[in-house]
């Protein structure tokens, strides 16, 4: 920002609560320190003049606020907290460390803590609950039955209560752990139950999370409020409290509603003790009540300003308030058939403009007119003879309410909002002469109406003139069509097959450059072999997804015994002179696997070399101080006579050497033989391979990889996602990796994890030709493998947005050097 | 949740205003500190809220890792409905390269920070050097895919030039050169090491 940029602050560490050896007596953590200020140091060496920032991870770390210990080495300029109150892992065991037994809906309080440790900052939160990531063995699809809208509307608006003024929601979208970018505790899937899903759909969780943000954005005098309050007295009903927020300039007030106890999830009616301008009330006055249906909060205003004119109080929440053609258009929005009633001060008449369901009623008094609506439906549209139109709306239709700006400011710019309601999604609005451009999603044909200056006549939806009509309350008003194609998407069911496990024969050759000789007797890693030579793949430059090792030894042997590490869910299988000998399956919750495995039913050379295949794959480094665990192979040897002589490793290709896919980066790929030597790339000749689908599948442990190629030609008007369905009707003790144009896009592993739904973004996929699609199933088992692979619709959308876009770039193909990595 | 005492409405004679005047402090803006960093007053805070260009701001913010989903076009698609749900800001873990290269628009690979300048309004983005912070976060595993080949030799060099043990995977733009600024303390050097080394910025 102080260089024309738009960054505003700067997050130095992440979670580094170490500023204590004691936090109660203030006893500083001193190299902590030293790292946090060289951080700083090296944050200003390079030019980064804006506050910097930390996120703490709990109310007990205290870290690096100049509040709680002013000028301590490491303070940052704004201190943050972190916070998960409703786990941030689908596994509650997770948590319970840190929040204490699980209770959905159970709020937290922060305010005594920034009290405490940051008074003269903003309460902030540059992490707070966004969702919850789904480990594996989690539920599929996640879970979000307690952290979906109503977690939303609970949560942030309980924030507010304890006036915090600044969250940032981890995360907003989550996405997918493609190629290695996982750790252990998760799977493919980072959808993490965000407002907006990993196939990038909005629904209930973000319009929730819209309506407020909506409302912070406008109600400037929630940036400066003192907590005057927090109790069930403002309540006539015991079961509700609110919290009372007051600005001392204006004297605003906002009263958070919340059941007393916030994990109840009965409905409460209510009435509330306020104090306005016009006195002390106990609202609603005349008739109806204030409800609470199940898990739900409302911040519900006193003497709020819109424009010039004031909502002296409204029963239903504030969604947003416009200033069109000078005059304040207010937006209230509650449950369907609820009732609200609201004051509109220095009024002294009202009509209803338009409505569905029951009529409102005006009173007036000496300050202004009291309105209600006796059972909320669709929109109510209001007027008073001070200009002041209210909108009334049922929750459903404010859902659909949108605030586009024609600004660009950050800051709410009332005078420039236009308010729009109807579609799926409004994206922007811009201006040609008369005209309002407005753009964004339909997913259904859609009547469109808009609030805006009488300027404007007409309406383009997606640069497509839509015929607007002018309502008789003033609004423009339009159809609008929603995508009427059919999408059909192809089977998967033409596919080539080829072994990609030749490595488990004694006659392969492993001297090529693919492989390294592992002869380290050392390691610098903490946790030390029990066996030599050291078989860490990381000490061999070899990180990611998939490993193989082979081990030599000469004579006979009647079992080896294996220690292997590869993280939570990982497994391992291995081969003797090409015959399966064993597999550790895998355990969700467990990131070692040791077996003793019996040589006594193998072919060996009893006179001559044998070679021991070990295959496995890996779900990443561990997190913090944990990362530093090795994954391959810690203990390996032969029981009954023989010993390893020889170890060679293979991974992902080129290891820490140069790369060979530098647009899908040193994440992608693991040291499958497909892999190194690209069959999971587009362009790579599969006509050579045996026909063959994964639905057929084979029998026995082994890996066969399957190639596809599939057209796509999606139309370019729309938004569209898609995702691969992966199913497992044979034996479940399979490790699946999926590649699409040569983006690792699952790991399917259902013998550990339940995921078998993996979206797919657009640009990896190519919409608009050919998709090269490849699977690695690795039998673990000597059973019937097989694995169905849909293509499947997400969702399709018109949109401004197209899905259809320039991205050959992104999927690079197949070339020749790849033939070396054998 | 704090609770002010259970407070009966009917004993609350004089209304509500006596639960201001009694129970809470009551202070205004002027009674607080108003903070900047020394470096600039573009950015202030106080008791209450952040100040930007002297005007407060709720920052109603919502994070975003764009590597987790590789595709420069469909970060429009995110960011144009995190600004349509009303959001003021948003926040992405990026790397201190990035940082500096974002603010002189020069990058060739800093399409996250041109699409949320053009996605958002001014003043919205809330970088972290961290892409290896927290959980899978900690795996320094950043987006290398949006580096030119230049630069990723550049770290590649670096990463082998790194004799540290650890976390680091492979060579990222966040990898690196903490040896020299956290001594002593453990694993915490490979874990947290955001800042790329100076010779390449």
């Amino acid at each position: 920002m102080t260089n024309g940029g738009n960054a505003f602050v700067y997050q130095i560490e992440n979670e580094y609560g170490q500023q204590w050896k004691d936090t109660a007596k203030k006893i500083p953590d001193e190299p902590s320190g030293r790292y946090m200020a060289a951080l700083e140091a090296s944050a200003r060496a390079n030019g980064i003049d804006v506050p910097l920032i930390h996120n703490d991870p709990n109310m007990n770390s205290k870290s690096w606020s100049q509040d709680f210990a002013p000028n301590a080495t490491g303070n940052v300029d704004v201190a943050g907290l972190d916070s998960y109150p409703s786990c941030w892992s689908c596994n509650l065991e997770e948590c319970t460390g840190t929040n204490g037994e699980y209770v959905a809906y159970q709020v937290i309080n922060y305010y005594d803590h920034f009290t405490e440790t940051s008074p003269t900052q903003p309460s902030f939160f540059p992490e707070f609950q966004g969702g919850s990531y789904n480990p594996w063995g989690g539920p599929e699809g996640g879970c979000p039955a307690d952290i979906g809208a109503d977690f939303a509307n609970i949560f942030y608006r309980n924030l507010i209560s304890q006036r915090v003024t600044a969250i940032s929601l981890y995360m907003m979208y989550g996405g997918t752990n493609w190629g290695a970018f996982a750790a252990p505790v998760v799977a493919t899937s980072y959808d993490y139950s965000s407002p907006i899903s990993e196939n990038r759909k909005i629904d209930s969780k973000y319009y929730e999370t819209k309506n407020l943000a909506l409302f912070t954005r406008v109600a400037e005098d929630l940036t400066v409020t003192n907590r005057l309050g927090n109790s069930t007295a403002y309540s006539t009903n015991p079961a509700v409290e609110a919290s009372e927020l007051r600005n001392p300039e204006t004297k605003a007030a906002f009263y958070v509603t919340i059941h007393a106890q916030s994990s109840s999830p009965t409905t409460e009616s209510f009435r509330l003790h306020v104090s306005t301008s016009i006195g002390n009330l106990t609202i609603p006055q005349r008739s109806g009540s204030i409800v609470l249906k199940g898990h739900q909060s409302k911040i519900l205003v006193t003497d709020f300003s819109i424009g010039n004119q004031t909502l002296t109080y409204s029963t239903a929440e504030v969604l947003t308030y416009a200033l069109v053609d000078g005059k304040p258009v207010v937006v209230l929005w509650t449950g369907i058939g609820e009732s609200v009633e609201f004051h509109v001060k220095n009024a002294r008449s009202g009509t209803m403009q338009s409505g569905s369901g029951s009529n409102a009623t005006f009173h007036q008094d000496s300050h202004g007119v009291t309105a209600s609506v006796s059972a909320v439906s669709g929109m109510t549209v209001l007027k008073f003879d001070n200009n002041v139109q209210v909108v009334v709306a049922d929750k459903p239709t404010a859902y659909l309410f949108w605030a586009p700006n024609l600004s660009n400011d950050p800051f709410s710019l009332v005078d420039k909002s236009i308010l729009v309601q109807g579609p799926y999604l409004v994206r922007d609005v811009t201006v040609d002469g008369s005209a309002l451009l407005l753009t964004g999603d339909v997913s259904k044909d859609t009547v469109v109406e808009v609030f805006a200056p009488v300027d404007f006549t007409s309406l383009t939806w997606n640069g497509k003139d839509v015929s607007a009509t002018r309502t008789a309350y003033g609004t423009l008003k339009a159809s609008i069509a929603s995508f009427s194609g059919n999408i059909s998407l192809p089977s998967l069911n033409s596919w080539k097959v080829h072994d990609t496990l030749p490595e488990r024969l004694a006659s392969y050759d492993d001297s090529g450059i693919a492989w390294v000789e592992a002869n380290h007797e050392t390691t610098p890693n903490p946790t030390k072999p029990e066996t030599l030579p050291v078989l860490y793949v990381d000490d061999y430059g070899f990180h990611n997804s998939f490993h193989l090792f082979r081990g030599y030894f000469e004579g006979s042997a009647t079992a080896v015994k294996l220690s292997v590490q590869g993280g939570l869910a990982f497994g391992w299988s291995a081969w003797l002179n090409g015959e399966f000998v064993g597999s550790y399956l895998g355990n969700s919750s467990v990131g070692a696997g040791n077996l003793t495995l019996p040589l006594t039913n193998a072919t060996l050379n009893a006179n001559g070399t044998n070679v021991l295949l070990v295959a496995q794959d890996n779900t990443g480094h561990d997190l913090r101080a944990e990362a530093v665990q090795p994954r391959g192979i810690l203990s390996a040897s032969l029981e009954g006579g023989a010993a390893f002589t020889k170890w060679k490793i293979t991974g992902e290709v080129n290891g820490e050497r140069a790369q060979l896919d530098p647009v899908r980066g040193p994440l992608n790929e693991g040291g499958l033989t497909a892999e190194r030597l690209g069959w999971h790339l587009p362009g790579f000749d599969d006509s050579a391979w045996n026909s063959s689908a994964p639905s057929t599948g084979f029998v026995g442990a082994g890996i066969l990889f399957y190639r596809t190629v599939i057209p796509l030609d999606i139309p370019s008007d729309v938004d569209a996602s898609f995702a691969f369905v992966l199913n497992a009707p044979a034996s479940d003790k399979l490790r699946v990796q999926l590649f699409v144009n040569g983006y690792q896009y699952a790991r399917f592993n259902p013998l550990v994890g339940n995921e078998r739904r993996f979206p797919v973004p657009p640009g990896v996929l190519n919409y608009a030709g050919d998709n090269t699609i490849g699977l690695s199933i690795w039998s673990q088992a000597a059973e019937e493998a097989k694995v169905d692979v849909k293509l499947e619709t997400e969702y399709v959308v018109e949109s401004s947005w197209s899905s259809r876009f320039e991205s050959k770039d992104l999927r690079p193909e197949w070339t020749k050097e790849r033939l070396n990595y054998a | 949740m704090r609770i002010f005492g259970s407070i009966p409405w009917l004993a609350l004679s004089s209304g509500l205003l006596s639960i201001s005047e009694t129970r809470a402090q009551s202070s205004s803006p002027s009674q607080w500190p108003l903070h900047d960093n020394g470096l600039n007053d573009v950015v202030q805070w106080d008791h209450y809220s952040f100040k930007i260009d002297g005007k407060r701001l709720f920052v109603f913010s919502g994070e975003i890792h764009y590597w987790r989903i590789p595709v420069p076009d469909v970060w429009d698609d995110l960011l144009e409905k995190i600004k349509a749900a009303g959001f003021t800001a948003c926040k992405s873990p990026i790397t201190l390269r990035q940082f500096r290269l974002m603010a002189t628009s020069q990058s060739p690979f800093m399409e996250i920070g041109r699409g949320i300048a053009r996605t958002t309004r001014p003043s919205t983005l809330q970088p972290a050097p961290t892409i290896s912070s927290a959980f899978s976060r900690r795996r320094n595993a950043s987006a290398s895919m949006l580096l030119s080949d230049q630069d990723r030799m550049l770290m590649q060099r670096q990463t082998l030039e790194d004799s540290h043990y650890g976390s680091r995977r492979v060579p990222t733009a966040s990898s690196a050169t903490t040896t020299h600024v956290m001594p002593q303390h453990g694993t915490r050097i490979s874990l947290n090491t955001p800042q790329l080394p100076a010779s390449i910025l």
